[in-house]
């Protein structure tokens, strides 16, 4: 822990992080695009999983929306990584809260659950790529995913609230 | 009544007094403003890509526009009753404010884009979308995009 | 259908965290019924983003020094308002008007600032209806 404070108060104090915290519009604009890039990464995903619920889509093989819609989340993805990198080396000492943990915990989970999801009951997809009753563990991917990421949002807007 | 008149009375009601009171509501009512948001950008996205012929293309577009639809309805109602409700906690703010008008300005013309775009999305076969749906579909990306940075620079200025 | 209500339900439930962590938004933090006015020395001051925070040393009735902290707008918001971080030096004595924090610390939201020698930073927005708004009340 006391290392996490080390490494944070470090980065914290670079001027790179000064200028970015102290500035008029970098912060403004860093923030406004880690904000909007939610419709990238976590909109897409979204739709990915209402296709597993099998709300959306539905006359569409299931790997075929994937394949299509991912690409858009992955593009999401580096946009939120880098956006959030530079948010958090810029409050870094001011981010160790147990809101921006919690986020962080989560967003490891949220990597977790495509990954599980990807090895195992996917790997079979053609079996059920048009079935109308998509398998209950890909269900529970999805509904994982949404709540997940609904929680990851909830925690980030937190963050900036006890910042 | 003039318009401005109209803004002040409404945060003078039951709801917008609670939402200017309530410690909790503001922050939970903007909380649900960006899930909905997360999720209404990410079907404007799609279409949007659809249209542009460069995403979603290995579906036919109107499948692709069938299948957005509902998400965009749904994810709009909830901005829309998110929105309000946050307006309602001090709603004079908003009326002057030059990115709400802004935003309430390009949203307009978003909902209006994303309906003629989906109609034309519709029609089209599995033939080459003409340049006008695609102009169409850089035109919503751009607009909805003025949107989201419209609505941030509400809080920013 | 089923598992989408659960999901939605628990995203909607999650956002009751929100309100646990609420913190700075205005209502969830601070308390529109109970204006304060601070006078008091510079002590320290961060000009960052998404806040810039002015900590004063407030000499109470009795004699007791505290320090008080007054949450501000954002930089770019200071700049627009004519503010920049050399208009002020530690030792400055400021008058800041504002609303105290809900939760009872020595902190409030800045309104309105008013620097030695009269110049006063508004630091809310036209409508607001905090101190020096003239739009309210319209």
């Amino acid at each position: 822990m006391s290392i996490l404070w080390a490494i944070s108060h470090w980065l914290y104090e670079t001027p790179f992080a000064v200028g970015i915290r102290e500035s008029d519009w970098a912060f403004s604009m860093i923030e406004t695009v880690h904000v909007l890039g939610l419709g990238l990464m976590a909109g897409t995903i979204a739709i990915v999983d209402f296709r597993l619920l099998g709300l959306v889509f539905r006359r569409q093989p299931v790997s075929r929306v994937l394949a299509q819609v991912l690409p858009a989340t992955w593009i999401g993805f580096v946009v939120m990584a880098v956006s959030g990198g530079l948010l958090f080396v810029a409050s870094a000492e001011k981010l160790l809260h147990w809101v921006f943990g919690a986020k962080v915990a989560l967003l490891a989970l949220a990597g977790l659950n495509p990954l599980i999801f990807h090895t195992t009951v996917y790997r079979h997809v053609e079996g059920w790529d048009l079935e109308a009753e998509v398998p209950l563990q890909a269900r529970i991917a999805a509904v994982t995913s949404l709540v997940l990421w609904s929680a990851i949002i909830v925690l980030g807007r937190a963050v900036a609230y006890v910042e | 009544m003039t318009l401005r008149a109209a803004f002040v009375d409404f945060g003078k009601t039951p709801l917008g007094l609670f939402m200017r009171d309530s410690t909790w509501a503001f922050a939970s009512v903007q909380t649900i403003h960006l899930i909905g948001l997360a999720v209404l950008f990410g079907a404007v996205i799609l279409l949007g890509l659809s249209a542009l012929g460069i995403g979603m293309r290995r579906q036919p577009p109107a499948e692709t526009a069938l299948g957005l639809l509902p998400v965009f309805l749904w994810s709009l109602g909830v901005m829309g009753a998110t929105g309000v409700l946050m307006v309602a906690s001090k709603p004079l703010r908003y009326y002057l404010s030059d990115p709400f008008r802004l935003k309430l300005g390009l949203l307009a013309a978003g909902i209006a884009l994303y309906f003629v775009l989906h109609r034309q999305l519709l029609r089209s076969g599995e033939s080459r979308l003409p340049p006008a749906i695609r102009a169409g579909g850089a035109l919503l990306l751009a607009l909805w995009l003025g949107v989201g940075l419209a609505g941030r620079f509400i809080g920013l200025l | 259908m089923k598992m989408t209500s659960i999901a939605l339900t628990l995203a909607i439930a999650l956002t009751g965290a929100a309100p646990a962590l609420a913190h700075h938004s205005f209502a969830a933090q601070y308390d529109a019924n109970k204006p304060v006015r601070l006078v008091g020395k510079l002590s320290k001051l961060e000009w960052t983003n998404p806040h810039s925070y002015f900590y004063l040393e407030v000499t109470g009735k009795d004699g007791k020094v505290t320090t008080w902290g007054c949450e501000g707008a954002n930089p770019g918001a200071l700049s627009r308002r004519g503010f920049k971080k050399g208009d002020l030096k530690l030792g400055d004595v400021l008058t800041v008007d504002g609303y105290l924090a809900k939760s009872g610390a020595r902190l409030i939201d800045a309104r309105r600032i008013t620097l030695t020698g009269g110049r006063t930073i508004f630091g809310g927005s036209a409508g607001d209806g905090g101190p020096g708004d003239t739009a309210a009340g319209g």
